[in-house]
């Protein structure tokens, strides 16, 4: 049963709403989202304002150290190169050691040292002529910083360190192998990806390794369903592909597995509406691929794979929403 | 004091602080309260099937109809899909409006430039139209997508036309009105038009920030003066940090004033080559200051796009844009001092 109005929680919507229907006027609207924590106060804005300028003054100033070497400029030595960097190493690690890494400043400062390792590794390889191909850089650079993250347990340094791996497995398999078989890539980064989101999640319930909050969770989703859904489409599409129907069956099921396992557990353990929706959103691009690969695609046929993908997203929108009811009171 | 968790104990608190009277029937219950508001990832599904149908749609109108003739059905198309979001009632109609709107909008479009030849009249014309789609096509969604294809013919306007300065007026347009929209937000909503302005509001914002990456990713084919938009948005963010210290009743606080004054007038300095860096900040305190999550990630993202972008413009040498990035860099973490210093001068007063 439908809970009294009165009887749901003060949201932002619900209180604009109010404001809509004449309960309140402008002010108490202002009071009102104030009261319910929904506008910063002093106190948030001072912490806000913190964390904001730590967080972009290290990622502009690390950018700034990154372009700077990509500049290759020549009046440099190759001593003065590494020996700014070496000392911006040493820097960055002494705040962290300083400032502990419990505090923001000590995870930005191991944040800030596990970026200039690339950086110290990149121009290295441009030095040396080492011959490294670009997966072994970005594969050297998450080995090198894995005990730093797993000593920051700061999520952005996480998420760094996962996309680091992902470039390693898209570059080595891009390079290594057929291009051909790009798909094949994809499927791999897909199963990366849904790997680091079990782990995250398995992680954030026991409260190891600093892990927690929304957001990874939506990045982690999309990242694999955008995988899996693009290696689906070129097994669908590309026919030059000999072994595509076995890539086909296996990228479908990979994907059905997963959005099973979303809809299920993002809807019943832990409500995510961002997760169901991008679940939802990618079975609708799948099948409008393997509709569109079924029939000879012409006008008409055009016309009535749109139609089914009107009703499609009508029928995901109508579940979401009954889902959403439900959820929140 | 605890914070109101239920609509009740929001009201109640309310009356007691003398705000609201109660009345005497009890509280009357909003239109369509029971309603459950949509989050923003349900928009977002419904916007992108919508495109994918209407491209599907368009496969078949182009098949059908010569790019001279589709003016008409297009027009056709378009004053159908608006009958049916108003009146026709569930989700598959409003859905299948909503991907028929996309489609009726790509023909009319294609047929009043191909009638006007791609004149002023068409520029003009397409534009009204966005604002008349904005009022009459009831979904938030579509008032987004209405405002930014609005903004892009504009902008494509300027770059035909070879007025590639007037983007710059553009982007004082899109700031001004996304800080006017935002600011205004509470009383827009008490006047009614919040359903209608919201979706407003973030089209404009997000257009703001993705003209701001046009600068930073091309061999800069609009315009060689990005310098009056760094200007304009470092304008704004001053104006825009004004209004939260009265918000929060500091500004009479001379010292603290000056403090930021002199940050974001340096900030707007250096980046006087990279408006994306005064931009970023302007809608991150703007969303901060609305308690608006969503804004602050588009604002986020866009920084992410923007840096990335900034790195193959050609405008600057590497070792200039490393010097932007690392001085603003500088000047953030030394300016986190001096309010901390500020900020921890106040607490032992």
């Amino acid at each position: 049963m439908q809970p009294n109005w009165l009887e749901r929680p003060a949201t932002r919507t619900r209180l604009h709403r109010l404001a809509e229907a004449g309960v309140i006027d402008q002010p108490a609207l202002d009071r009102a989202l104030a009261l319910a924590g929904l506008l910063p106060v002093r106190q948030t804005w001072r912490s806000f304002v913190d964390r904001l300028l730590l967080l972009l003054g290290v990622v502009f100033l690390l950018a700034g150290v990154i372009f700077f070497f990509a500049y290759n400029w020549a009046f440099l030595g190759r001593f003065a190169k590494f020996g700014l960097i070496e000392v911006g190493l040493l820097l960055a690690a002494g705040v962290a050691w300083h400032q502990g890494v419990e505090r923001l400043t000590g995870q930005a400062a191991t944040l800030a040292a596990a970026l200039l390792l690339g950086a110290f590794l990149a121009v290295f390889g441009q030095t040396y002529q080492t011959g490294a191909d670009a997966y072994q850089l970005f594969g050297t650079w998450a080995l090198l910083a894995t005990p730093w993250v797993l000593l920051a347990r700061f999520q952005p340094l996480w998420l760094l360190w996962l996309a680091l791996l992902n470039a390693t497995l898209l570059l080595w398999a891009l390079q290594t192998w057929e291009p051909r078989n790009l798909a094949v890539c994809y499927l791999l980064a897909f199963l990366l990806d849904s790997a680091a989101l079990a782990g995250w999640e398995l992680s954030a319930r026991r409260g190891i390794g600093g892990l927690g909050g929304d957001w990874p969770r939506g990045f982690l989703t999309v990242g694999a369903l955008f995988f899996v859904v693009v290696g689906n489409g070129i097994f669908t599409f590309d026919d030059r592909i000999e072994w595509a129907g076995v890539g086909w069956s296996l990228a479908t099921l990979l994907h059905l597995g997963f959005v099973g396992f979303c809809l299920s557990f993002y809807r019943r353990r832990r409500f995510d509406a961002l997760v169901l929706a991008a679940s939802l959103f990618s079975v609708i691009v799948v099948v409008t691929m393997w509709l569109i690969e079924l029939v000879p695609f012409e006008g008409k046929w055009a016309l009535l794979i749109g139609l089914a993908v009107v009703a499609e997203t009508a029928g995901a929108a109508a579940w979401l929403r009954a889902v959403a009811a439900k959820e929140k009171p | 004091m605890k914070q109101p968790g239920t609509l009740r104990e929001a009201l109640g608190r309310l009356v007691d602080e003398g705000r609201v009277k109660q009345p005497e029937g009890g509280w009357p219950s909003p239109p369509a309260f029971s309603e459950q508001e949509e989050p923003w990832h349900l928009r977002a599904l419904s916007g992108l099937g919508a495109w994918l149908a209407a491209g599907l749609f368009l496969i078949f109108l182009f098949a059908v109809f010569s790019h001279s003739q589709v003016l008409l059905p297009g027009l056709l198309l378009l004053a159908g899909a608006v009958w049916m979001r108003r009146l026709a009632p569930g989700g598959f109609a409003h859905q299948l409006a909503f991907a028929s709107s996309l489609a009726g909008q790509v023909l009319v479009i294609t047929g009043l430039f191909d009638v006007l030849e791609a004149g002023w009249a068409a520029y003009l014309l397409v534009v009204c139209l966005e604002i008349l789609l904005i009022a009459v096509f009831p979904d938030p969604a579509h008032r987004f997508v209405s405002t930014v294809l609005g903004v892009i013919v504009l902008l494509v306007w300027v770059i035909d036309r070879g007025h590639g300065d007037l983007v710059h007026l553009l982007v004082a347009c899109l700031m001004a009105g996304s800080l006017w929209l935002w600011l205004q937000e509470t009383s827009v909503t008490v006047s009614g038009w919040g359903p209608v302005l919201r979706p407003v509001a973030y089209g404009l914002t997000a257009c703001l920030l993705a003209i701001l990456t046009v600068p930073a990713g091309f061999p800069d084919p609009v315009s060689h003066h990005w310098w009056i938009s760094s200007l304009v948005l470092g304008a704004g963010l001053i104006l825009l940090a004004y209004r939260i210290l009265i918000a929060l009743g500091l500004e009479g606080d001379g010292r603290l004033a000056g403090l930021l004054l002199g940050g974001l007038l340096l900030i707007a300095a250096l980046s006087v080559g990279a408006p994306g860096i005064p931009g970023a900040l302007l809608i991150l305190l703007l969303g901060h200051h609305r308690g608006n999550r969503p804004l602050m990630g588009f604002a986020l993202i866009f920084l992410a796009l923007f840096l990335s972008h900034f790195y193959y413009s050609l405008k600057l040498t590497l070792l200039v844009k490393s010097g932007v990035l690392a001085a603003t860099g500088l000047v953030l973490l030394v300016w986190r001092r001096l309010l901390a210093a500020q900020f921890g001068r106040e607490a032992n007063v």
